[in-house]
């Protein structure tokens, strides 16, 4: 897809911010720390910790440029790729970023609009019941879904994001969808079974929802 | 649905907080004040890793000597470290891939093989679903590395899980390890300049490098009685290797 005139596309954007122009990966950030930040959130199911995550994805990747070139033209799944890998245990690497993440003078909080507020509230209610389905898989396959799901990456750049064959994401990923589905059948029969018990109608429910009672 | 389960709604970041973070990156990378590896002193471009390779990460530790020395005495086929300089060896990647600093469990891997070609030792170890790898000799790393583990069916007989580790440069060279069934006895790479390299093979997992920019052509199992298990045929790396200067070394 060819971008509008004066913006670089992500495939020269992403090769000067391999060789290491500082204007290229403020252009990244700009570019991709949102969905990066969002991605950290589902991650982590913490906002606070999803900031402090985006800036470590970003620092991490600028020093590891010459290290890693996947295969992909753009940055956003390398991104991805160093974003999974930060959140598999996000206090360890906040605690080792946390000389970089202190000298970042964070402005005071001028206050959220009401109805963002309320939509980080919704957000956080959603992940906790987002993370507990998906403690039913292996982390591996986890980190495939999440790519898959989250990220909307294609086999072949989740397989350059995380180094792994196309074919062990293809069978991850069909794994982890086939457990996922079994999980949430699973939990919508349990509430069918509670709502039937509690109010004579069964209703299919997502995992880790109880039907509100008012 | 399951993927209802994602479908959430993505936020920015609260007032002025980008902003801030973006600023931040820009004089971090501006002051070259990211932390940097204790043992790096150069790094390797590591172009690709081509369709059916791995090699998550890799982080180059820093030569005494030029590559080349080191690489000059390399042999196709490996030696096998006695029992001590084995536990020495192993103690030794460990240590450096804790060095790394990777966001790995190096805790949880324990050495599965280890080998001598010329004057360089070879370490893998594996625990946790990953692998770390060390090429090097005392007191100089060569090659460090992570990847992970890959789904494997004794059935298949042999997986690849990591290769092409392409390191390319001056003086280039590649790495070639997975996992295989208690069946097969050797594995022999034959490579794209024509090498054919033997490979470790120990504790179901087997491991090789070669000096060279040349990928593995073929990867052939044999059981004991001389018999091809499988023969795996990699996909040559994707993109063509970019030169590489190393400080000091140009």
């Amino acid at each position: 897809m060819n971008l509008s005139s004066g913006e670089p596309s992500d495939e020269d954007l992403w090769r000067d911010a391999l060789e290491g122009s500082a204007d290229a990966w403020d252009a990244l950030f700009v570019r991709y720390h949102r969905a990066i930040y969002n991605f950290c959130f589902r991650r982590t199911g913490l906002w606070s910790a999803a900031e402090d995550l985006t800036s470590a994805v970003f620092l991490e990747a600028w020093r590891r440029r010459t290290q890693i070139r996947p295969q992909v033209a753009s940055a956003l799944p390398w991104l991805y790729g160093i974003a999974t890998m930060l959140t598999r245990n996000h206090h360890r690497t906040l605690r080792r970023h946390r000389d970089a993440l202190d000298r970042i003078p964070l402005p005071e909080s001028a206050g959220d609009p009401a109805e963002e507020v309320a939509a980080r509230v919704d957000a956080e209610r959603q992940v906790a019941r987002l993370r507990v389905a998906l403690r039913q898989l292996p982390r591996q396959d986890r980190d495939v879904l999440e790519l898959a799901a989250t990220g909307q990456l294609s086999h072949a750049e989740i397989a350059a994001a995380l180094g792994i064959p196309i074919g062990t994401v293809k069978s991850r990923l069909s794994r982890a969808r086939q457990r996922l589905g079994e999980h949430v059948d699973r939990v919508a029969r349990e509430d069918a079974g509670e709502n039937a018990r509690h109010s004579g109608v069964g209703r299919p429910s997502l995992p880790g929802i109880r039907p509100r009672r008012y | 649905m399951t993927s209802d389960l994602f479908n959430l709604p993505d936020l920015p970041m609260p007032l002025g907080r980008a902003e801030a973070r973006r600023l931040a990156l820009r004089r971090e990378i501006g002051a070259g004040g990211v932390p940097r590896r204790r043992l790096a002193r150069w790094k390797v471009a590591v172009p690709v890793l081509a369709a059916g390779a791995i090699a998550a990460a890799f982080a180059i530790g820093s030569p005494t000597t030029h590559t080349a020395s080191l690489t000059a005495s390399w042999t196709a086929v490996p030696t096998a470290l006695s029992g001590d300089r084995a536990v020495a060896a192993q103690q030794q990647c460990q240590s450096r891939l804790i060095a790394q600093h990777w966001p790995i469990s190096v805790s949880a891997m324990a050495g599965v093989l280890s080998e001598q070609r010329g004057e360089l030792t070879a370490v893998l170890m594996s625990g946790a679903g990953q692998y770390g790898v060390c090429i090097g000799r005392s007191g100089s790393a060569l090659f460090t590395g992570v990847g992970e583990v890959s789904t494997f069916s004794p059935a298949e007989g042999i997986v690849l899980d990591g290769s092409p580790g392409v390191l390319n440069g001056a003086d280039p060279f590649r790495v070639a390890y997975g996992q295989v069934a208690p069946s097969v006895a050797s594995v022999l790479i034959d490579t794209a300049d024509g090498r054919h390299v033997d490979a470790t093979v120990s504790g179901g997992r087997f491991f090789a490098w070669w000096p060279s920019g040349a990928d593995a052509k073929s990867i052939t199992a044999y059981a004991s009685d001389g018999g091809v298990v499988r023969t795996l045929n990699p996909a040559p790396s994707v993109l063509t290797p970019s030169p590489v200067h190393r400080p000091g070394t140009s």
